[in-house]
């Protein structure tokens, strides 16, 4: 696979700054190198069982059967999102414990949570193959972190479908440092909603069915408008991740 | 009335005309006319006098595009100044609506797209194969993670019994007890006492 080293470049973007428009210049099946060290991958298109696994849950997730939190509409777009997975303590919303996405006890979303643990495994199989020291590292960073009800896998603790929402810039600062996330696209009649990392001016091409691995803590990123060029048209992002929240928690 | 072949230069699109077209639709529009440029002949351009275009400005940038040299035009000099712009936005109002019963019968919808017409993404869905589920066990997984929800109810106290009571929830916590379920145990046995 072809090696991208990402480099520093300068720039004045900061958490909060809405993402614009950046066209992508990952969009290649490529391992990104950061000062020697491999710490991600871009897959264009991802095939096999975790392609089959990210059709169901995508399918499912736009239908009655998967709850969702709905967001308002931006310039008339439907917006929502399904956490599955651990949630972690919100002691401001007056939960000050840790618990599994409410979303596991709605028998009709059995299917898409099915589906999405599927491609949990798969993801992680990928994560195995293609990087196999990172594997190694985040399967000991969840072990050390995450009581085993909380895990996700074995690399992570939760998932989120993100249906046509776009992202100011900001950092996944509530995930386990060293842990890397997967991000996997499906979008059909859209443009946009590609990954922007300003600290080495990369815009990767979220393209249907691409797959970005990519340490999400470590830097400032956005999501660019997502744009549909047709009545339905939409970008969903499923990605898996690991929260640091949950060390400790019973 | 029948059309004439003129200069592509020689007409002039109207600044006035408020139609828009988006990037994507108009490609589609170039390609329509590529594919089918003898449809020109049949609907030719209308311009007034000036030979300025009151019926085809989106048509006109197309043919442009599409690096057509001359094209077919109509000449609607007969019209006053509130008549052509009338003529403007008639001539791109759509009255009817489609049947989507014969478009699905008896057309295929990927030719539709290419013709231009505005379809649902959906249309374009591929089936969806869910056997891949069947080859997979998931069901200790699940069965598991749904046993570990909860769900939090609001036990309101009075201000003199508030401390107390946040100091023995936190005793308990603590402990490791689960006191959503001492608290369960509770109300069931009060309520078998009650004989309700």
């Amino acid at each position: 696979m072809k090696i991208v080293d990402l480099v520093d470049v300068e720039h004045n973007i900061k958490v909060g700054d809405v993402c614009e428009t950046f066209e992508p210049n990952i969009t290649e099946d490529c391992i990104f190198m950061f000062e020697g060290e491999p710490v991600g991958f871009f897959i264009t298109k991802i095939e096999g069982k975790l392609k089959k696994f990210i059709e169901i849950a995508n399918s499912e997730f736009r239908t009655d059967r998967v709850p969702k939190s709905i967001m308002a509409r931006a310039s008339g777009v439907e917006q929502y999102s399904t956490i599955i997975g651990s949630v972690p303590p919100k002691p401001h919303l007056r939960r000050p414990y840790p618990s599994i996405s409410s979303v596991h006890n709605t028998k009709s979303a059995r299917i898409f949570i099915k589906a999405m643990l599927g491609a949990c495994r798969e993801a992680e199989a990928m994560l195995k193959e293609i990087l196999p020291e990172q594997y190694e590292k985040q399967v000991k960073l969840i072990e050390e972190y995450v009581p085993e009800k909380y895990r996700l896998g074995k690399c992570f603790t939760s998932s989120i479908n993100n249906y046509n929402i776009p992202a100011p810039f900001h950092r996944d600062t509530a995930n386990i440092k060293g842990c890397v996330n997967v991000i996997i696209t499906k979008k059909q009649d859209a443009t946009g909603g590609n990954l922007h990392v300003p600290d080495y001016g990369a815009t990767m091409d979220s393209s249907d069915n691409s797959m970005l691995v990519y340490p999400a803590w470590r830097n400032v990123h956005g999501v660019t408008p997502i744009v549909p060029t047709k009545e339905g048209g939409y970008r969903n992002s499923l990605v898996f991740y690991p929260l640091a929240s949950f060390k400790g928690k019973k | 009335m029948k059309p004439q072949l003129v200069a592509i230069n020689k007409i002039q699109p109207n600044a006035d005309n408020p139609r828009l077209i988006k990037n994507i639709k108009f490609k589609k529009l170039v390609k329509s006319i590529e594919d089918l440029p003898s449809m020109l002949q049949l609907r030719p351009i209308v311009v007034d006098e000036d030979m300025v275009i009151l019926g085809g400005n989106m048509r006109y940038k197309a043919c442009i595009e599409a690096g057509l040299k001359e094209i077919p035009i109509i000449v609607a000099d007969e019209l006053n100044e509130d008549e052509k712009k009338a003529f403007v936005i008639k001539d791109n109002v759509s009255y009817g609506e489609w049947d989507w019963d014969i478009l699905g019968n008896e057309y295929d919808f990927e030719s539709l797209d290419d013709w231009g017409m505005d379809l649902p993404s959906d249309m374009f869905r591929e089936d969806v194969d869910y056997s891949i589920l069947d080859d997979e066990d998931f069901e200790d997984e699940l069965d598991s993670m749904e046993g570990d929800v909860r769900r939090a109810l609001q036990i309101p106290f009075e201000a003199e019994h508030y401390e107390e009571a946040k100091e023995l929830y936190k005793f308990w916590v603590d402990s490791g007890a689960y006191v959503g379920g001492m608290i369960l145990e509770y109300l069931k046995e009060e309520r078998k006492k009650a004989g309700l």
